[in-house]
């Protein structure tokens, strides 16, 4: 077949009753706030999406994703332009839509089922195969309120995983489940695009994106900003987001400090500093860096375990310090009044990001003495030399190629 | 303008229909189910309601001083209308949230829109439906000999009623999304619909105490002639009085072509606000 399986040509989209302009002004006046927003969620969005092909979505918060998976996905029309769909469309947005919590996870399979557009029968047919997805067992026979949410989102995949659609759109949906039961779910969709299936996957995981998609559109407060294959697009949007985001993010994650401490002692400041000790929150890739934890005791502490751990913005720990007693050649040492605890790491090993330095100091028996997580913030810059580095670390490495 | 053009291979229209019909009684049935899962009484609960009421009117009635006959007479005068009456206002009070409560479907996946008050009207139905048989033997052991052709008229009443109800409930939908206050207003509605209607009292006694202008007002309200029409054909063994029912014929159209056509439309753009 020689046509894509989503066509969409000069979509644009603003939310709400079409009102005529002259009405819209006395009808705002007379209903004080009802929404009746002027501004366009999507401008002149035009796209493709051929058969056995993966296209994702990226932009920040609000760029018009989720209106863009809505207008394919059929439930709310566009203002102007067209949308054409060639095949069953399956929308994996929110898969819980329609869960009855009163209800065994029996009923709601065939509940969710035929949300999904089946019969009673073609659900039957393929029961078993749903039931075994799941891995809920004995449980399908209980009520879903009783389920956990993780349970909830397996029952969810179960039917959404096994029903042969042509058009799958997912919506950040793979963020829930356990590892082993999401595996699972990424093996599924690659056999689907494999036999034939057009994918559109929407989410705020650019790593995820990347992964899973050949082509990327990159959306900006409806527009699509650029577009083209997976990775140069993700490469802009790692440039352009990670210095927009710096700048907002970096302050968000700062005012995110929580700090629970014994009394003992206080953290005074931890900063990130180079080499020539600057302090300094913006570091390229591969430089080396110090942490510095300045710290006033009010008790003499004996002894102490000192950690320090980095998270990236997802909250994710990527890795942590700890200076344990055995560690320290005199055989005792103590933190009291003022002083400083450093840390230094030769090589910067992550990859362009923002992230946040936590401290711990915990007594020699284990007590908590002192935590805080988002003390401080860095940034690892985009660096066009490093462009060839996808995920979460670097490693330096040696290679062999033997003809 | 926009289109929005879906095309699917190898499904027939009889397949599109039999889809629709599953989901149609998978959510009547999720209704059905989930209200009744964790009481004890269950589905007796739909019989009992409008049993109460029953006994409630007629003590009004002989309170208020509307006697007629005796006491089965008005057990069966308030009974064989209170039945149809509480299909009809539990079905607006259903189909009216119903909107909302499925918000969560409407928002993400395309169904057939329509279904969501029509579900509602369809689970005031099963209410109806075990009701009807506590009808059946009352209207056997108590009522007056049975008239079977005046029996088929009850189809007709029911179809109208049903129209009646789809029509306000999706009015009441439409509107709800936008503004809560007619869904919580909807209760109150039809509680006083109730006092407008021919149920405590009969259509004779309401024009005993009405001017002329006033009768003619009240005949406005589509619910007197099918109310009637079903207290003819139940209570008093006859043929509804077909002047009557035919006052009722273009209110019930009108309500439910106008509730269907803003439903239709309005529809569209639920997902916008929900």
């Amino acid at each position: 077949m020689s046509s894509s399986a989503i066509e969409v040509n000069n979509v644009w989209k603003r939310y709400g009753l079409p009102i005529p302009e002259g009405l819209r002004k006395p009808l705002n006046r007379l209903s004080g706030k009802i929404a009746m927003p002027d501004q366009w969620a999507l401008q002149d969005v035009s796209f493709k999406v051929e058969r056995g092909d993966a296209l994702g979505i990226i932009g920040r918060n609000g760029a018009g994703k989720s209106t863009m998976l809505k207008v394919l996905a059929g439930v709310t029309p566009a203002t102007r332009g067209t949308v054409r769909m060639h095949g069953t469309i399956f929308p994996m947005i929110e898969l819980n839509a329609g869960i009855n919590p009163e209800l065994t996870g029996r009923e709601n399979i065939y509940l969710l089922g035929t949300i999904m557009g089946f019969t009673t029968q073609e659900i039957s047919d393929r029961y078993d195969v749903i039931a075994d997805f799941t891995e809920l067992e004995e449980w399908l026979e209980k009520p879903v309120w009783q389920y956990s949410s993780g349970m909830k989102a397996r029952l969810g995949f179960g039917v959404a995983m096994n029903i042969d659609a042509q058009i799958l759109l997912i919506d950040e949906v793979l963020a829930v489940g356990d590892l082993p039961f999401k595996k699972k779910c990424y093996n599924r969709l690659e056999a689907l695009t494999n036999e034939g299936a057009a994918v559109v996957f929407v989410s705020h995981n650019i790593r995820q994106v990347e992964r899973l998609c050949d082509h990327v559109i990159y959306l900006k407060k409806g527009e699509i900003i650029l577009a083209g294959d997976s990775q140069t697009v993700c490469q802009e949007y790692n440039i352009r987001a990670v210095r927009e985001y710096q700048e907002t993010i970096s302050e968000e994650l700062s005012d995110g400090a929580v700090i629970r401490s014994s009394g003992e002692m206080e953290l005074v400041r931890v900063e990130t500093l180079d080499l020539t000790g600057r302090v300094t929150e913006t570091f390229n890739p591969g430089d080396p860096f110090k942490i510095r934890i300045c710290y006033d005791a009010h008790e003499r502490i004996e002894n102490p375990i000192i950690g320090a751990n980095i998270m990236t913005s997802e909250m994710i720990k990527l890795t942590n310090f700890q200076i344990v007693p055995s560690m320290v050649e005199q055989p005792f040492y103590a933190l009291e009044g003022e002083g400083v605890i450093e840390f230094t790491i030769p090589h910067m090993p992550f990859n362009p990001d923002c992230y946040t330095v936590g401290v711990t100091i915990r007594s020699e028996n284990g007590r908590r003495i002192i935590s805080g997580q988002s003390l401080a913030t860095f940034c690892v810059e985009y660096d066009p030399d490093y462009a060839t580095r996808l995920g979460l670390v670097h490693l330096d490495f040696s290679w062999d190629l033997n003809p | 303008m926009s289109s929005y053009v879906i095309t699917t291979q190898n499904i027939t229209n009889s397949r599109r229909i039999r889809r629709f019909l599953s989901l149609l009684f998978t959510l009547a049935s999720r209704d059905i189910r989930s209200r009744y899962r964790r009481s004890v009484l269950g589905p007796i609960w739909s019989i009992l309601q409008p049993l109460i009421l029953m006994v409630v009117f007629t003590l009004l009635r002989s309170l208020t001083g509307l006697r007629e006959g005796g006491v089965t007479t008005d057990l069966m005068l308030t009974y064989t209308v209170l039945v149809p009456w509480q299909f009809f206002s539990n079905s607006i009070n259903r189909a009216g949230p119903s909107v909302i409560g499925n918000g969560s479907i409407m928002r993400k996946i395309r169904v057939p829109r329509e279904m969501f008050p029509v579900v509602g009207v369809m689970t005031a139905g099963f209410d109806f439906a075990m009701s009807a048989l506590v009808l059946t033997g009352m209207v056997i052991a108590l009522g007056e000999p049975v008239n079977l052709l005046a029996l088929l008229w009850l189809p007709v009443l029911m179809i109208m009623l049903t129209l009646l109800a789809l029509g306000v409930g999706m009015i009441i939908a439409s509107f709800g999304v936008y503004r809560r206050d007619f869904i919580l207003a909807s209760g109150f509605f039809t509680q006083i619909w109730l006092y407008a209607s021919p149920i405590i009292y009969t259509l004779e006694e309401a024009q005993g105490q009405l001017s002329e202008t006033w009768q003619t007002v009240y005949l406005l309200n589509p619910t007197v002639g099918i109310l009637e029409g079903f207290r003819s054909v139940l209570a008093d063994g006859t043929a509804p009085d077909l002047d009557l029912l035919a006052t009722s014929v273009p209110a019930t159209l009108i309500f439910f072509l106008l509730g269907w056509g803003i439903y239709r439309y309005m529809s569209q753009y639920f997902a916008d606000v929900l």
